[in-house]
């Protein structure tokens, strides 16, 4: 192989680091496909599986270390090991949700409380969809399109590879274009997330909308969600990108249509 | 050419009837439904590559918490225990999430009696090889075998005889971006499907076929495809999840097949290799040709190879000519159309040669295309010697010409160097091509007119990235003289509530369901105009009669006097109050006469395009620059001018794919597909686009075939591979082996001897 084709081989790798994209999360699955090696004859399989390690989150009691699955369960054994007056002098109380510290039980539960309805339920996680909050039961190993569609009934965001590749499912995760896919749902506790659905009041278009409207920057409109978040990100920071900016914001994003020209320059020059 | 005036067709400002719908999120893909009450199902694939199985052990699987059911190849009669490539169906899984699904899939153990298989298709050929299986009796089959004339006694008596080689053409996944998905459900003994199908009434079909039940308690649908490319045709994901929920008692099932297993278990693009004899003059006059091309159908027994040859066929006035397609059974994957009947396989394999030819002869291989060209309104040389329409090939060309600067561009293979070092190369290539099809008389389309004088259009058929309902809605305005924003979409993709308008595929869904648009339209105008003349406004007028009508912008105008009119919305007040409707049945007879064929001869409408590329390459690295991209496509009329525009741009990117990026790689020794370049990071991305330098042209002739002489749009536009091609040739003066794979800077240095 040669040394051109490695780097383009890698190229979509770096474009995912330089694209402002998050990928966050460890995914469920195993993969199973080679690098293709610009089309040579290849002769041997990697196998490469991942493994879920990411555990539901716990309640820490800061005397002792020992780890709670629930607010409860640590507040009793608080109460019943530790005098209320002892004093914390290295660890905090901390919400396992977003990792605020507290000196006191009571401040952390008057934390969760205002910001996690349902604190203290193992695999239940609260957080803000399109600027409402919601609680949902999810496995630790359910990824952030799946708690979205089948558990949120937002269908507008598109599993087009479900392994990081295409940037269908791409949302905004506290204002930050992230592949759902390849986000757990476990891990959006406490944070905001931004669908195509916020993008529009339900019968006015977004400035955004109405120039992809206007240039009809879709095809068979699959991939246009996951384009039109990252176009929301790209815009907030940078209300009139070039041609090449765009690129190389939505470069962690394919059009299996062949409509990247198009989208392209849609995006460019901002709305 | 004066072509007559259109109001609604090819207005510019007019927008896909689902845009809103598109842009909003709201765009109801298969399994954009049911959520929270459903089931998900998962498919396990075959790891040999040829053999039978011999036992499928489920238990583990069954036994796995969130595990509701296994099916086998026992249960769905589209699947089988002869395998026949790795990678086949042999089970499924339901159960309460896809991951728990997708998990249990390895607990199924299938135990298999491994067999001889051929995964290279020279090796099949070869004598003694082992039978693959998937034909009885042999490894190929003659599909095409057509003779015009003498054309080894032409050749033998040319000035020049030239044979030319070329290697097995790119292969490349459908890749769609959604993936194959559906749901479905049963309530008694009725099945309820959602699918992404281009021909939804052909999967209903197929599942009905398959599953021995009525047709009327089958129930399909399709609202929105997420690409297609022609892969979205069969029963396979509708037929598995509606057995699936038979499994569990009717719950959804929402099948949803991950990127791997939607590559091993659908199509990709067939790949051919070609043979071909010239017999010419030293001017380039093409006496004679030979032609020989052999594709590898993989496991696919009837892959549609057998008119790869087309383009040749019908392009060039050859006089003896022969033709001959072999199609390779392989031990390896699906194969299929590729957005695309005939190209770009084929004709990367004949605008090669025609380029060989040339470079053989010293010329400029443009003044060999439009030395041999067919004239626009020749009939084909070939029974039935029908007039393809088309008849703007010529004209395309030219434009192509002079676009891009080709006198002063072009020079002879391998001697123009740019500036910064690099070689420069520019290539034109085009072709007449077939699947323009009006496609018979079964399709068919609704149109209601609403009390208020508006109108909506019933397609039974899918929303494609061509619009395809979209163009049935300009097709009924202009047919009933309506305003665009007056005739809406109402249902679409419904078995149960449409008629089969076809299968939503550019040229060909605009030949069919077009052409029944205008029948139904043609109904209800007639409707509409004898209740026209019973109205205040033109029941005055003495003798009007329905002939003396025709409308325009939405009103019914009386053509001696168009002073006198009334709008639709006039027509329709009154009694009774209620909606009116029309159907149409496509027409597949020619509306006028045109070259010497006559009006209502059964026509085949063409789609024709041609296409242009210039490219930098560095001698250095083998890298190529596509520095410029030209399409033209011959629409006949264009429709629905954004959508046509669109699809025009789009396949220009896809062909910059498929020539630089696009390729599996498979290990033969097992047939396993290894890597592809959708999974591995090697798919085509904005920073791979060429922008401002892709350009794009309809064409419009005066063809009689499709509705209102329009071709339709879609696969035509996909010769810029073959133009890419024969453009690095032009600046490298160097064949590249493209091995099944795309012309990466690795083979580009090995045909330069650099690697």
């Amino acid at each position: 192989m040669s040394e051109k084709e490695e780097t383009k081989q890698i190229s979509r790798r770096q474009f995912l680091r330089n694209a402002g994209i998050v990928v966050g999360g460890t995914a469920v699955g195993s993969s199973f496909l080679l690098s293709a090696c610009g089309g040579e004859e290849v002769t041997k399989t990697v196998t490469k599986t991942v493994n879920v390690t990411t555990a539901t989150p716990k309640f820490v009691c800061p005397y002792d270390s020992q780890e709670f699955d629930t607010f409860a369960a640590l507040q009793a054994h608080v109460e019943a090991n530790h005098s209320a007056g002892d004093p914390i002098t290295v660890n905090k109380f901390v919400s396992p949700y977003d990792g605020a510290e507290f000196d006191t039980l009571e401040q952390l539960k008057a934390h969760l409380d205002a910001n996690f309805m349902s604190q203290g339920e193992p695999g239940v996680v609260s957080f803000l969809v399109n600027g409402k909050p919601v609680t949902v039961k999810v496995e630790d190993y359910w990824t952030l399109d799946f708690v979205l569609r089948d558990r949120l009934a937002l269908y507008g965001t598109k599993v087009g590879c479900g392994v990081g590749q295409c940037g269908a499912c791409t949302v905004l995760v506290d204002g930050v274009p992230t592949f759902a896919c390849l986000t757990l749902g476990i891990e959006i506790a406490g944070k905001s997330i931004e669908t195509i659905e916020s993008l529009s009041d339900g019968t006015n278009l977004s400035p955004l909308q109405q120039k992809f409207y206007d240039n009809e920057a879709f095809q068979c409109g699959f991939c246009t969600s996951g384009f039109m978040m990252a176009a929301k990100a790209l815009l907030a920071e940078n209300p009139n990108p070039t041609v090449d900016e765009v690129r190389e914001a939505v470069a962690g994003h394919i059009c299996t249509c062949g409509n990247l020209k198009n989208t392209v320059a849609t995006i460019a020059g901002g709305v | 050419m004066a072509l007559p005036e259109l109001k609604v067709m090819g207005n510019a400002a007019n927008h896909d009837k689902t845009a809103y719908t598109i842009v909003t999120g709201n765009a109801d893909f298969a399994s954009d439904r049911l959520a929270g009450r459903k089931l998900y199902g998962a498919v396990k694939t075959s790891t040999i590559m040829r053999g039978v199985i011999t036992s499928i052990d489920a238990s583990k699987a069954l036994a796995e918490p969130g595990v509701r059911a296994v099916v086998t190849y026992e249960d769905v009669p589209t699947w089988s225990d002869a395998i026949f490539a790795w990678g086949q169906e042999v089970a499924g899984v339901v159960a309460d999430d896809p991951f728990i699904a997708e998990r249990a899939l390895d607990l199924i153990d299938v135990e298999y009696e491994e067999r001889p298989g051929v995964f290279d298709p020279d090796e099949a050929m070869a004598s003694g090889a082992p039978l693959t299986g998937i034909r009885p009796d042999s490894n190929t089959r003659l599909a095409t075998d057509l003779t015009r004339g003498d054309p080894d006694g032409a050749i033998a008596a040319a000035p020049v005889q030239l044979e030319t080689t070329f290697d097995y053409s790119t292969t490349y996944q459908h890749a769609t971006l959604e993936p194959h998905q559906s749901i479905a459900w049963w309530v008694g003994d009725q099945v309820y499907i959602w699918a992404p199908s281009q021909h939804v009434f052909g999967m209903k079909n197929g599942i009905v076929n398959a599953l021995g039940m009525p047709a009327n308690k089958v129930h399909v649908y399709t609202h929105f495809t997420g690409c297609g490319h022609g892969d979205k045709t069969g029963t396979n994901t509708g037929e598995v999840s509606a057995i699936m929920s038979k499994k569990v008692n009717g719950a959804p099932v929402n099948l949803i097949k991950t990127r791997k297993t939607n590559i091993l278990t659908h199509s990709r693009q067939f790949s051919i290799k070609s043979q071909i004899k010239w017999g010419a003059t030293q001017d380039g006059k093409i006496l004679a040709v030979d032609a020989k091309f052999f594709g590898n159908g993989g496991r696919n027994a009837n892959a549609p190879i057998g008119n790869c040859h087309f383009g040749l066929r019908t392009t060039y006035n050859i006089p003896d000519a022969r033709f001959q397609v072999t199609i390779i059974s392989t031990n390896s994957p699906l194969t299929g159309y590729w957005r695309c009947v005939n190209d770009p396989p084929g004709a990367v394999n004949y605008d090669s040669a025609l380029y060989k030819l040339a470079a053989h002869l010293d010329m400029d291989p443009y003044e060999v295309i439009m030395n041999n060209l067919q004239p626009n309104d020749a009939p084909d040389l070939d029974p039935p010697n029908r007039v393809w329409g088309g008849i703007a090939v010529k004209e395309m060309f030219e434009w192509l010409h002079q676009e891009t600067g080709y006198a002063s561009k072009w020079h002879k293979p391998g001697t123009k160097t740019l500036p910064d070092g690099r070689m420069h190369g520019i290539a034109i290539t085009g072709h007449r091509d077939s699947h323009g099809a009006v496609n018979g008389a079964s399709r068919g389309m609704m149109v209601t007119m609403t009390p208020d004088g508006t109108c909506f259009v019933n397609v039974g058929g899918a929303r494609g990235c061509e619009g395809g309902p979209t163009v049935c809605c300009h097709i009924v305005a202009e047919t009933l003289g309506m305003n665009y924003e007056d005739v809406n979409l109402g249902e679409w993709g419904d078995t149960d509530t449409s008629i089969d308008s076809g299968i939503q595929a550019g040229s060909g869904f605009t030949g069919g369901a077009g052409s029944a648009s205008v029948g139904a339209a043609t109904e209800m105008r007639e409707k509409l105009f004898a209740r026209a003349i019973t109205k205040a406004g033109l029941r005055e007028i003495e003798g009007i009669k329905v002939e003396d009508l025709y409308a325009e912008n939405s009103e019914v105008i009386y053509r001696p006097d168009p002073t006198k009119r009334i709008t639709y919305r006039q027509v329709m007040a009154g009694t009774p109050p209620t909606a009116a409707s029309g159907n149409g049945w496509a027409s597949t007879l020619r509306s006028k006469s045109v070259g010497g064929v006559p009006q209502g001869s059964v026509c085949n409408s063409n789609g024709n395009a041609c296409t242009a590329a210039e490219v930098a390459v560095d001698p250095d690295t083998g890298a190529v620059e596509v520095l410029g991209l030209w399409n033209a496509v011959d629409t006949g009329r264009t429709v629905f001018k954004r959508g046509t525009i669109k699809e025009m741009s789009t396949g220009c990117e896809l062909q910059i794919w498929q020539a630089l990026f696009a390729g599996d790689v498979y290990d033969k020794a097992t047939g396993a597909l290894i890597g592809s370049e959708y999974t591995d990071s090697m798919y085509f991305t904005p920073k791979d686009i060429i922008g401002e330098n892709l350009h794009v042209k309809d064409f419009e002739s005066d063809d009689a075939a499709g509705p209102f002489g329009a071709h339709g749009i879609g696969e035509p536009c996909v010769t810029n591979y073959s133009s890419i091609i024969c453009a690095i040739f032009n600046a490298t003066g160097k064949w590249v082996d493209l091995d099944k794979g795309p012309c990466t800077p690795n083979k580009i240095l090995k045909s330069l001897g650099k690697a």
